[in-house]
Formats: C-alpha cells, structure tokens, sequence
C-alpha cells in the first residue's frame, strides 16, 4: 500500500468539505419489504439475541442433567405430553393464518391482511392459553430441586416470547384495522417472520424438556 | 455549527437551494425540541450518545473514588481506614460499575456517536431504541450506587460466584440489586448493539461498499456481534440467581441438584468475551488515530479487518480459563490453554500492522498518539502476565491473588482506557468544535502512564508473593507493607492524572482554540462537516469512492440529493455494496422510551421486594409499546412511494 503523499496534516482543514449533488435519490421506494429494510434487519438482531437467551437455559437444563441419577428425579413425576402437544400442533398451525396475512401484506390487500391476522391472533391466545396450562403439565414446582428449576426456566423464557408475539400481533391487527399506514405493511410481514422464528425454537425446546425426560 | 436559524430570516431568504437555507431547513426537521421536555425526548444520536458518554464518565470518576479509597485503606498493614464489610461493597461496586456501567456503555456510546457519521448517515436505525437503551442504562447505574450509598451495595465481588452470592450466604438486598443492575445494563447493551449493526449494514453512504468500512467502524460491528451473543447468557444467569433468590428456585443449590459450576460457566462465557467486548473497540479507536497520525491509511486493512473478526470469534472459546481452579478435566485444561494461546496471533497481528503504519508513515506524536504508544507499552504487560495465567499449573499457584487485579487493570486500562482516553483528545474537537490544550495533555498522559505501572505492577509482584485479592488489611510482619504503598501512591498519580483531564476539558470547553471542520487532516467522513456536527450529520448524503474516504477525494465530495427536507429521512443502501436502494422516514422526538424504560425500571425494581412487581412491569411495558408502535400522526404532503416486492408465491 502505497503512503498518500498530499495530506497536510499539519495545517487541518478549517472549513468543512463541498458536498456536490451528483444523484438523486428522490424517486427510490420508501415502502419496500424483508432484508431491505432497517425493522427487518432489527428483527433479526432480537432473534440472535433471544435464541441466545434460549440456548443459554437449554445448555443448563442438560448442565444439571448430569448431576442426577435419574431424569427426572426420585419422587417426582415425568410432565405431562397432552397439553404441551397440542400445544405446539396449535402453534404449529397459526403459522398458516401467519403465512397467509404476511402474503396478503405484501399485496397491500388490506381485507385479506386483517382477516388472516385476526386468525392468527385468536390462535395464538389460545397457544398462550395452553401454555399457561404446559406450567401445570411439568407436575413439579419450580422450587422442588433444580430440575424443576431448569425446566421451568425453558418453558418461562419461551413463554414470554410466545406472549409477546402475541400481543404485537394484536397490535398491529388493530392498527391495521383502524389505520392502515402504508408503510406498516413491511412491519406486518416482519410480524409474522419472528413467529416463524418464534415456533422454530419451540422445537427443539419442546423435545428436551417433554421428550428427554422420557429417553434418559 | 451557525446558530439556530431564524423564522425571519428565513422568510428573506432569496436562494432556496443556497447551503445556508437548506441547513436551516434541515435543522428545522432534525433538532431536538427546546427546553428539558426537548431533552428527555430526544431521539437524535449525538445527544443520546453524548449524555451517555458523560453518564459513563460519571460513573467512571465514582468508581475510581471508590479505588482511591481501598488504596488507601491498604496503604499500611493494619489499618483501620476502611472496615471489612465497607471495603467488600467498594471493591464489588467498583469491579462492577467499570465493566457493567463503564467500560461496554462507554465504548457502546463512542461508537453510537461516530459510527453513523462515518458511514455517512444522519441518524442510528432506530432512533427511539437508541434513547430507549440509555435511559435503561441510567436506571441500572443509579440503581447500582442507590444501593451503595444507602449501605445495601453488592459485596460479593463482580462475578458474583455462588454459593457466597446464593440466598444462604448473602441474604438482604445486595445481591439482587447486583442481579437486576446487570439486566439493565445487558438490556441497554443488547439494544445498543443492534442500532450498530443494522446502522452500518443498511446506511453506509453510496459507495462504501464493506471493503471500504472503516476500521474502527469494523471494530464496532464485531464488538456488537459480541454483544449480541455474550450478554444474554451474562442476563439468563443474573436473573437465575435472582429466582433462586427470590422465589427458591434451585439453579445453583447443589443439595437440590443444583450446579455452582453453573454459575460459572455461564458468567465466564460472556465474561471472558466481555474482555474483547472492551478491548476491541479500542483497537479500532486506536486504528483510527493512528492512521490519522501516521498520515496513511493502516497498513494491511484486510488483514487488520480479518483479525478483529478472528478475535471475536477466538474469544469465545476461552471462557474456562478463568476456572482452572476447579476441578475440570485435563484435556478441557489443554484445550482452553491453546485456545488462549491462538488469541495472540490476531491480536499480534493487529499490533504489527499499527506498527508498519506509523513505521512507513509520517508520525506526530500528538496526544492521541501518546495513548497509543501508551496503550502498546501497558497492553504488552498487560498480555504477558496473562500468559503467566493462561498456563494451568502457574494459573493454580495465583489465582485469587494481588496477580489478578494487576493483570486485568493493565489489561483493561491498556486496552481500553488508554485508548479511549486517545479518542477523547482525538474526537473533542469534532463533539465541541474546541481545540484541547496539547500541553496539560502531555502532562496528563504521563502521569497516567506513570501512575497505572506505579499502582499496577506491585500488585503484579504482591501475588506472586501470595498477597490474596479481596482482603481489607494484612499484617506488617507479611512484609507487603512497601509494595502496597507504592501501589497507593501510584492510585494519587492516577487521580491527578484524572484530575488534570478533567481540567483540560473544561477549561477547553471554555476558551479552547476553535477547531474548525478537521484539525488533524482526518481520513474518515467525520471530518468533512462541521465541528461540532450539525443535528442532521449531511447536508447531501456522500458518495465514498476509495477506503479512506477523505483522502481519496481531496476537493469537493460527491453526494446524494433527493432525501426530503421537510421530515426526518435517511437513505437505506444495500447491505454489501451500498447501492442506494430506498428512502426511509424516522420518528419525530418522543417520550415513550422515556416510558418504556421507566416500565421496566418499575418491574425489575420492585421484582426485587415481591415477585408481583414483575408483572406490573410488564403490563405497564405492554401499554408503553402499544404508545411507541401506534402509528404519528400523517405529515401534509405525506406519500409513500410503493413497491411491490416481486413476490414469486404469487
């Protein structure tokens, strides 16, 4: 690399640099959708951050694992696999209405958007429902011993993704509902990324604590 | 910076498109509203980041308070300045405010406040988050020191290690308030870290194309990268400990199953992380200024972007260094040795290449050149005694001794203080348009360098001879009594080193020379505005065409017209070659982060007394989110222009 030789940096530069318009800009889009725009981006920053936050209370659960003999432990119950399956089916299947209203954002359809996301959003309370219920299904407290502890911490930390979703969703539904700004159909379509996002790392989550448990 | 325009004058203006009238409808759109409501809803970057850099600085000088006060408790063997409960709170406060409220807002902040002029924009991508994630900062620092100046200070060290800071041996308060201050300042880091990356990806200015990122700009998305895998795990484990705290969950209670060790891998794998979390940073300060100095781009750019990315990869396989001590096997002792070995061929690398830069260059050894040569000369100290530590069998000899303290101190204020403290004499120009005196510089510069081996390196010495970290005195016939006092009297050299920093910057503050757009023939696109930085950054957006963008256009630059100038616009680019791509709108100064951060200060506090708090927390949150995405009111003359994506599923 070869040193600049017209620099004069002794003498700095009092007065700032001539910007020259040599390109206009002012017929780009303003309303444009998925990794070009910032919110998308931004989404995808919470997800690392929070599959993050996931991986750090499933790397604990198999950490504690090692301490006992058997899994779960003496005198206490495995959890239950109803609930928690239906559970996740029902997720599962919010992602269709989910699907569906991203699509219809992406047309500016403004009908179809709202009716898919109002689907998906009564699915998804019921999702939130069932896992209110899923704490009831792991048949121990979370104060009985550390498995408790852990398995807990697994259903919690997902739990209050779960229920955010679900009430940004309801959010954008009513604004949509009521207002329908332009540009907040990008964040619509966004909207329904992180739940795809959202039931992915249920997944793997909903195995170790409902499934390992029975395999150990 | 021109003062405020003037409706009047505006209305005389006979050229729309002279410069004067458009900065004087640009900063119409972009300034912060006027008074204290203008200030507590302000969403522009400079502001935030500028009151967040005090705000750390604050914090700074009340830790360093609180060493100057345990150098002088161990000034003497058997004294009795300082009792032992007192000093336990002093040394965790302190420990904790330098990294958690210190050292990761601080560097955080810097880049807050240049990455988004160096690549060329007017603002950070999300403006509301960025002020959202300072005042969560804020509650979390004053949450931190409410408890130690109402004696209810954390005392059970920065890292917190259970059993000790579990509910059997720490009962009261202390401890909690140390578990939520870390969620509040991972929160605010996590946000902030975000803002950098998706700023740099989607707003660089036509033409700067990734190649053409800066360095320092590149130290900053690794470092937020960092962040954004390290601090979660940092904010699972507070908040377990928390819960075992609180409603006796058992995470680390080994008589239910539970797991110390637990604790400790996860502390150490963001912990150890959290150390190039701070240090890389630094390196791209110090990139930056020595470029600048050496009056050549730096040598072997590729090379040097390269090793701040293997860095941040390398750093988080080293996490089980810091628990040697316990019992691990062999060859994960083996393992994470090499491990931490192999760090130090990036980092060489980086070092060498400055050194080619001022080599081949024509150096001036300016203040902020001082601090980089300081920073090689402490680090390179700072790195050898690590090695000492990264071997297991010397590790085991001293560990939890005075060995410790001195290591990370030199460390930490070579790699990070020293440089900042390079950018501060660097970047005050640019941030006041005020020149700082060269001289009281120098003069502080030394009594730094001086002052930090003066302090630091006895306690390099004190551990080897087996003077334990942590405690609060020790006996005369131990013979640590001169070390110790000379490690003191080095703490003084450094406060009046502080001190005479702090004076230079008021006093420059006041009457300091005026700076003018570039006083030091910068290389990066800070230095093509104004000083201080208009609200709005650029008048035109430029357009960059070579690495180093100011030297590779010497006259006029080429920019970018068509942003509206009647509302807050930026323009996106695309996210490798920064091709213009779409036109984005900002919102308007607002007080919901204000809110939402006041909600989930409200939440984490009082969750702290009784778990219920927690939930009204939360359901205040939900209200302050719902206010922060409900739609502002339409402007006049609104329209959008659409695209319909070209969706293939249709």
């Amino acid at each position: 690399m070869t040193v600049v030789g017209d620099i004069s940096a002794e003498a700095g530069r009092q007065a700032e640099r001539p910007l020259r318009p040599v390109v206009n800009v002012s017929d780009l889009p303003s309303v444009v959708y998925g990794s070009r725009v910032v919110t998308w981006w931004g989404t995808v920053g919470f997800m690392a951050a929070e599959a993050a936050t996931l991986s750090a209370c499933v790397a604990s659960y198999y950490y504690v694992l090692r301490n006992f003999e058997s899994w779960p432990p003496l005198r206490t119950a495995l959890p239950d696999l109803f609930i928690p399956t239906i559970s996740l089916i029902v997720l599962i299947l919010a992602l269709v209405p989910t699907y569906l209203f991203a699509r219809a954002a992406k047309r500016f359809d403004k009908r179809a958007t709202v009716r898919w996301m109002w689907v998906a959003v009564v699915m998804m309370f019921i999702a939130t429902g069932l896992r209110l219920m899923e704490f009831g299904a792991l048949n121990v407290r979370w104060d009985a011993n550390a498995y408790a502890s852990v398995a807990w911490a697994v259903v919690f930390a997902h739990f209050t993704l779960l229920l955010a979703d679900t009430l940004e969703t309801l959010l954008f539904t009513v604004i949509m509902q009521r207002r329908d700004p332009a540009r907040y159909y990008p964040g619509v379509a966004e909207d329904a990324f992180y739940s795809y996002f959202m039931v992915a790392v249920w997944i793997p989550c909903y195995v170790t604590v409902y499934l390992v448990p029975r395999w150990v | 910076m021109s003062a405020q325009p003037q409706p009047a004058e505006r209305a005389v203006e006979p050229d729309p498109n002279s410069p004067a009238s458009l900065h004087a409808r640009l900063e119409q759109v972009w300034r912060n509203g006027p008074g204290l409501w203008g200030w507590l809803t302000s969403v522009n970057h400079k502001s935030i980041a500028l009151r967040s850099i005090i705000t750390a600085f604050t914090f700074f000088g009340i830790a360093g308070i609180e060493a100057a006060l345990m150098r002088v408790q161990l000034a003497r063997p058997e004294n009795s300045f300082i009792g032992p409960d007192l000093y336990n709170q002093l040394f965790t406060t302190h420990g904790s405010a330098m990294m958690f409220l210190f050292a990761v807002p601080m560097v955080q902040s810097v880049a807050l406040y240049f990455v988004p002029i160096m690549i060329g924009t007017r603002n950070v991508a999300f403006p509301r988050l960025n002020a959202f994630g300072y005042w969560t900062y804020l509650i979390g620092g004053v949450l931190l020191f409410s408890g130690l100046f109402t004696n209810t200070g954390p005392d059970q060290g920065w890292f917190s290690y259970v059993p000790l800071a579990g509910p059997g041996f720490s009962p009261g308060k202390r401890v909690d308030i140390w578990a939520q201050m870390i969620t509040f300042t991972e929160i605010a880091a996590i946000v902030a870290a975000i803002e950098v990356i998706v700023t740099v990806f989607k707003q660089r200015a036509p033409g700067m194309s990734l190649n053409r990122v800066p360095p320092f700009v590149w130290a900053m998305v690794v470092m937020s990268f960092m962040v954004l895998v390290a601090m979660p795990y940092v904010a699972t484990a507070s908040a377990m400990l928390a819960m075992d705290r609180l409603i006796a969950t058992q995470f680390f209670n080994y008589t239910e199953g539970g797991d110390a060790l637990l604790w400790q891998h996860l502390f150490w794998f963001f912990g150890h992380p959290e150390v190039y979390i701070i240090f890389i940073p630094g390196l791209g300060m110090v990139s930056a200024i020595v470029a600048t100095f050496s009056r050549r781009p730096v040598f072997g750019y590729t090379a040097v972007v390269l090793s701040l990315v293997a860095i941040g990869f390398l750093s988080f396989g080293l996490w089980v260094h810091h628990m040697f001590a316990t019992p691990l096997p062999q060859t994960g002792e083996s393992f994470f040795t090499a491990a931490s070995a192999m760090i130090a061929i990036p980092t060489g690398v980086t070092i060498f290449c400055w050194i080619a830069t001022i080599w081949s260059g024509r150096p001036r050894f300016d203040t902020p050149m001082l601090y980089v040569i300081g920073f090689i000369a402490l680090f390179t100290i700072g790195g050898l005694s690590g090695l000492l530590l990264a071997s297991v069998p010397v590790d085991l000899q001293i560990t939890d001794t005075d060995f410790l303290p001195g290591h990370i101190h030199y460390v930490l204020l070579g790699g990070m203080v020293f440089p900042l403290f390079g950018a501060l004499h660097y970047w005050f120009p640019k941030v006041t348009g005020r020149m700082m005196s060269e001289r009281l510089g120098k003069v502080s510069f030394w009594l730094l360098f001086v002052g930090v081996n003066v302090t630091f390196f006895p306690q390099l010495l004190l551990g080897i001879a087996g003077m334990p970290r942590r405690v609060y005195t020790y006996l005369a016939d131990t013979g640590w009594g001169g070390l110790n006092l000379t490690s003191s009297i080095g703490a003084g050299l450094i406060a009046l080193g502080i001190l005479l920093l702090v004076v230079n910057i008021a006093r420059s503050l006041a009457a300091g020379p005026a700076a003018g757009a570039d006083p030091w023939g910068g290389e990066t696109l800070e230095w093509a505005i104004s000083s201080p930085a208009p609200d709005y950054n650029f008048a035109y957006i430029p357009i960059v065409h070579g690495r180093s963008a100011l030297w590779a256009d010497t006259g006029d630059l080429d920019a970018v017209a068509g942003l509206r100038e009647d509302r807050r616009e930026v323009l996106q680019t695309t996210m490798l070659d920064a091709v213009p791509d779409s036109r984005h709108e900002h919102p308007d100064p607002t007080i919901v982060p204000l809110l939402t951060a006041l909600a989930v200060g409200v939440g984490l506090i009082w969750g702290i007394f009784d778990p219920i708090g927690f939930d009204v927390g939360a359901v205040l949150m939900f209200i302050a989110l719902a206010a922060w995405g409900w739609p502002q009111k339409t402007k006049p003359n609104s329209h959008e222009i659409v695209e319909v994506p070209n969706d293939r599923r249709r």
